[in-house]
């Protein structure tokens, strides 16, 4: 019933290192566009698009993933319809990443002196050209360390999407070190394989951080 | 499909704060100690020693960079090989404190970059000693300035703690993974723990902006 | 037949539209299963040996083995779902897949969430320690740790049978309980027989010690779904005159119950 941990092992471990980096790709994608549309929520001048975007960021923040995306996908069938695995994931890492990135952009955009909007305004550009040309760029700025340092945990997060029958890395590495009984050595492969991915992404972070903060 | 059965969920109420007390503790410890591995590796990665500078990059990197399950596991299953044996719970806190310590470490280094050199050669005009002026004009500005990041790093390190459950400590979601186990309502299991979470990270944001008002008044004099 | 890493980008389309079918018809599932040609079962693959991945990393295992047969005499295809222990039964209840065969043992408040066939095998609990220690009885077990893996039947039993004082570790998976035995993290484990023969066959430094109880597992299906139940029972009787459950559990747990009950 033992398996000795092999190279054969090593290779299904990396079949799930490409589903990893597929559902990174969909979450970060996903997240960027309903991060977007919260933040613009969070910032705007009606106070109730803006008290909505609060309490969801509250909610959402507060809740564990895992949660998040066992009601998207089991929870859709207690409303009467379903949804594939790949849809719940979208949705739950989208409305997950929505609730960190919305947090941390209207923080950036706010940062932005409340002088430089005035100023803008003095000189009769419309507020929609002012967001555009002045706020956002230094925002920016100010928002990338944080926003890469969310992707990484990010991508580390996809291993949850094992609770929707996907094989991804970390379900990979159950599989393995349950047959062979070796879960240092399977576990410590996968994190490799998650550094391997990951470690550039932050030192490119690094990079920018530096070259924008001159 | 099933209608939604809360009744085995209930009646095991008291365990549930059980797991709630411990995951409070030892998200807890692991925020204070974090902390302080957070200052100490600050400082030492903004020190002008490339060989004080190394090992906190290395450390930094290598803990944000893999699983936090992985961390959890060596310290659990790999630290007896080298004659350290933790019980489940120092094991987790320890894990948490590591992972937590990462994070940390970047937002306040982030934090000390932000403060005006002035402010420093002021202090140093007034007399005042290299460590005042760490503890002062440094420290106490830079944990102001990035209060907000703190929290919400603390806040996912509170969620973090669900994951301990896999050596063997009794926190929130392993007595919520038991109670699935028993009763097979995992829905329902879920609901409730959600819930509890969000309690949690709103005493928890609660705690911090009361903390934030009385270790930094001067953020919230009138201009 | 068996398709299963590769039709898992299939799974996530096909899933979506037989369950929306499932809904829009909410017809028996065993008529379904018929007419589409295709049985999806529940297996976890990272439980060996009821369900685990072959060095070809096909599923395999007993549970693996149970749902083949019973795909072959509905004369269906069959397709295996892989599932996180959380997942077995909201994939049931919602339709995702239309039995679960996942090492289920069976109690009295489970059952109010699912409907059990008849037993597929019956296994014994037991406690394997370093062969050193004197452990003997529950007794023995009082004031040392005793590592289980989460809610599986080992983790039932020793929670209902553990005197007072026993300390008892819940781990998230079999590798995770071993690991904690082997590193000396545990006194003792709770084991089925297959695991403790695997365990034997690895190494002579920890040995079974004691038996706590048996324990009944049967295949898991939809509250209501009376049809594919009262099939599934008629095929387990059969499987069992053939000799096949008893060759199964040969090939994959070492051991071949003499009976296995029928309710």
């Amino acid at each position: 019933m033992f398996q000795q941990f092999s190279l054969n092992h090593v290779y299904f471990m990396l079949t799930g290192l490409g589903w990893t980096i597929g559902l990174a790709a969909i979450a970060l994608i996903g997240g960027s566009i309903a991060g977007s549309v919260l933040t613009l929520m969070r910032v705007s001048a009606n106070p109730v698009l803006s008290r909505i975007a609060q309490v969801y960021i509250f909610v959402v923040q507060g809740t564990p993933l895992l949660v998040t995306l066992f009601i998207a996908y089991f929870g859709s069938t207690y409303l009467g319809f379903t949804v594939a695995p790949l849809t719940a994931i979208a949705v739950a890492f989208s409305f997950y990443a929505a609730a960190f990135l919305g947090d941390i952009w209207r923080g950036a955009i706010q940062s932005v002196p409340v002088g430089q909007r005035e100023g803008a305004h003095a000189l009769g550009l419309s507020g929609a050209d002012t967001m555009r040309h002045i706020i956002i760029p230094q925002a920016i700025r100010i928002a990338t360390p944080p926003t890469v340092g969310f992707f990484v945990q990010l991508i580390k997060n996809t291993s949850l999407a094992s609770v929707v029958g996907i094989v991804e890395l970390t379900r990979t590495a159950q599989i393995v070190s349950n047959a062979t009984f070796k879960p240092l050595e399977v576990y410590l492969t996968a994190a490799l394989f998650y550094f391997l991915v990951c470690f550039p992404i932050t030192l490119f972070s690094r990079r920018l951080e530096k070259r924008l903060s001159v | 499909m099933n209608p939604l059965d809360f009744s085995g969920v209930f009646s095991r109420a008291d365990r549930l704060v059980d797991g709630v007390w411990l995951t409070a503790q030892i998200s807890l410890a692991a925020m204070v100690f974090a902390l302080a591995i957070g200052v100490l590796a600050a400082v030492l990665s903004l020190s002008g020693n490339r060989l004080l500078r190394l090992p906190v990059f290395a450390y930094v990197e290598v803990i944000r960079n893999t699983p936090f399950i992985v961390q959890v596991f060596l310290i659990y299953f790999g630290l007896p090989a080298l004659g350290l044996r933790l019980d489940p719970v120092s094991a987790a806190i320890l894990a948490m404190s590591i992972y937590g310590g990462a994070y940390t470490s970047e937002i306040i280094r982030a934090g000390i970059q932000s403060i005006n050199r002035g402010q420093i050669e002021a202090g140093r005009a007034l007399g005042m000693s290299p460590l005042t002026i760490f503890r002062h004009v440094v420290l106490k500005p830079a944990l102001a300035s990035v209060f907000p990041s703190l929290v919400a790093q603390f806040i996912l390190l509170l969620l973090s703690s669900s994951v301990v459950s896999a050596i063997s400590v009794a926190e929130l979601t392993s007595v919520g993974n038991d109670i699935q186990g028993l009763t097979l309502r995992n829905m329902e299991v879920y609901l409730i723990i959600a819930l509890i979470y969000v309690a949690l990270v709103a005493a928890l944001k609660g705690g911090m902006t009361v903390l934030e008002r009385l270790l930094f008044p001067f953020k919230f004099l009138r201009r | 037949m068996m398709r299963f890493v590769k039709g898992l980008v299939l799974a996530a389309a096909a899933t979506a539209a037989l369950s929306s079918a499932t809904l829009a018809q909410a017809t028996n599932t065993l008529d379904e299963i018929v007419q589409r040609g295709k049985i999806v079962v529940g297996i976890s693959l990272s439980t060996p040996p009821y369900g685990m991945t072959d060095a070809n990393l096909q599923p395999a295992g007993f549970d693996v083995a149970i749902a083949n047969l019973i795909a072959r005499d509905l004369g269906v295809e069959l397709e295996i779902l892989d599932q996180v222990s959380q997942a077995r039964i909201p994939n049931l209840t919602s339709n995702k897949v239309d039995i679960v065969i996942s090492s289920l043992g069976i109690t009295a408040e489970r059952a109010k969430a699912i409907m059990y066939t008849n037993a597929i095998y019956v296994d014994e609990q037991m406690i394997i320690a370093p062969t050193s220690a004197a452990i003997a009885s529950l007794e023995d077990l009082v004031g040392k740790r005793v590592g289980v893996t989460r809610s599986t039947t080992n983790d039932t039993i020793i929670t209902d049978k553990a005197i007072e004082g026993t300390n008892i570790q819940r781990f998230e998976d079999d590798a995770a309980t071993n690991q904690a035995l082997f590193s000396g993290q545990v006194d003792a484990i709770v084991s089925g027989v297959a695991a403790a023969n695997a365990i034997n066959k690895e190494t002579d430094q920890f040995q079974r010690k004691f038996a706590v109880r048996q324990s009944p597992m049967g295949i898991g299906v939809r509250r209501g779904d009376f049809d594919l139940h009262q099939w599934l029972n008629t095929e387990i009787m059969l499987l069992w005159n053939s000799g096949e459950i008893q060759a199964a559990q040969q090939e994959w747990l070492g051991i071949v119950n003499e009976e296995l009950p029928r309710f």
